[in-house]
């Protein structure tokens, strides 16, 4: 295993040779500034590269996303990327939010302590420049996400009430995700959420954002770490995955030629020769 | 494009979160939680997440206003301190310096509320000072 700093040092003479080499405008990443302290930073000189580092985890697919918006033609922007960062990023590319074009992904490694933390079954991206590539977590395993998915439609109905209750309606789920990018956006207005009302509806504010999510959330836990409600909200992504890996053998970030099955199955299907899921049925017990 | 982070703290309440805006060209577009901030650790509440919203809103004060009849007029800094000073100094005199007391608020720095508390206690003499939090 590779130690941090020769990871850094990796990234950067990569980066630098990006910026050098004119293969992209800047680099989006993480740098260490005033006081010891991480922020995401853009840098346009190869110079500046020294404050760079790659920890903390920050997501950063959706601010790149955001750069990219805003960029001048010609524009191209490298992004170091996580292996969920380059699966938001790959989701955008599939939903024509970022140009593919515009983008050069760096992929760096997450630690295996990051993956146990995250619960993520997939600590890398499926480019990997920097770093080696840790063993994945089950997410089914964790006795958090257990508990609030087994047991008959009651129980955990009353477990998710429980904890969705908490919400205090901040947005920070919507906001941090890196595929919310709804314009306008169903949870802002009649009829299903009412304006600057507290505390919110639950089920129909959390369960639009899941199912809008269902085909297309990468499990990278922007949302979750935005909560300052602490709700555990990828463990409602972490079902739906499931179930499309389960019911329709696809996953979300992997491919961006690959089409999600809730729009395109009907077309697939048939030659595929699948039959309706199980977990369709799952709310009749 | 320039474009840039800028680490800074919530300025709504008291809590302080930290927060990053984005500044693209000089203007301010966007609020980020700071996620090494140890007060907020990455979490805002929704007006965190809106605070880059007036900074260049249209409809912000940015200059004084005094109203003539149905309307605002603009005046200067110095005519509208003076013209306070000449109400607060009318009241008080009719009324005594207990008429006069003020509200505070969470979303100033708090050497802002210090220099509020100043003004009420050693300007006015009395304790008459309070802030919105506590509304
Ligand atoms: S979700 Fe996976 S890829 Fe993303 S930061 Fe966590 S461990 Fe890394
Ligand atoms: S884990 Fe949360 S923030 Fe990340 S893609 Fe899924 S819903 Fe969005
Ligand atoms: S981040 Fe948490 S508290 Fe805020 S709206 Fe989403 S679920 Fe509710
Ligand atoms: S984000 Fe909300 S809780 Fe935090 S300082 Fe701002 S107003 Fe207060």
């Amino acid at each position: 295993m590779k130690t941090q700093q020769a990871m850094i040092d990796q990234a950067k003479s990569l980066l630098k040779k990006l910026l050098e080499d004119g293969e992209a405008t800047a680099v989006f990443g993480l740098a260490r500034g005033m006081g010891g302290v991480t922020a995401p930073r853009i840098f346009t000189m190869p110079d500046e590269l020294d404050s760079l580092v790659l920890e903390p985890k920050w997501p950063l697919a959706k601010p790149a996303m955001e750069i990219l918006r805003t960029a001048p033609g010609g524009y191209r922007l490298a992004v170091v990327c996580r292996g969920c960062d380059e699966r938001a990023l790959v989701e955008l590319i599939k939903r024509n939010q970022v140009d593919a074009d515009a983008l050069v992904m760096v992929g760096v490694a997450c630690s295996g302590e990051q993956a146990s933390i995250c619960l993520c079954d997939r600590p890398y991206p499926s480019k990997l420049d920097i770093g080696e590539a840790a063993h994945g977590v089950d997410p089914f395993d964790d006795p958090g996400v257990k508990y609030l998915l087994e047991g008959d439609t009651h129980t955990r109905m009353g477990r998710w009430e429980r904890v969705l209750k908490r919400c205090v309606k901040c947005y920070g789920c919507r906001n941090s995700c890196p595929i919310c990018v709804c314009d306008p956006c169903k949870l802002e207005g009649e009829p299903w959420v009412r304006r600057g009302i507290i505390p919110t509806e639950i089920l129909s504010f959390h369960l639009i954002r899941a199912f809008h999510l269902a085909d297309t959330c990468v499990a990278c836990g922007a949302c979750q770490e935005a909560c300052p409600a602490g709700i555990p909200l990828v463990t409602l992504q972490h079902a739906m995955r499931r179930a499309l890996r389960e019911g329709f053998e696809y996953e979300a970030g992997l491919d961006v030629n690959e089409k999600t099955p809730v729009l395109f199955d009907f077309i697939q299907a048939p030659e595929k020769d699948r039959p309706i899921p199980d977990w369709i049925n799952t709310l009749r017990d | 494009m320039d474009c840039r982070f800028v680490r800074t703290t919530c300025p709504f309440c008291g809590t302080g979160c930290g927060m990053l805006l984005k500044v693209v060209d000089g203007r301010v577009v966007d609020t980020l939680p700071d996620r090494e901030s140890v007060v907020g650790r990455g979490h805002l509440c929704i007006k965190g997440w809106s605070a880059h919203e007036f900074v260049h809103h249209p409809d912000r004060l940015t200059h004084p206003l005094v109203k003539k009849g149905d309307s605002f007029e603009r005046i200067s800094w110095e005519e509208a301190i003076s013209l306070a000073a000449e109400k607060f100094r009318g009241i008080a005199e009719q009324y005594g310096n207990d008429a006069i007391g003020g509200f505070s608020s969470a979303k100033c720095t708090n050497e802002e509320n210090y220099l509020f508390q100043k003004l009420i206690r050693a300007g006015f003499q009395n304790n008459n000072v309070d802030h919105c939090a506590r509304l």
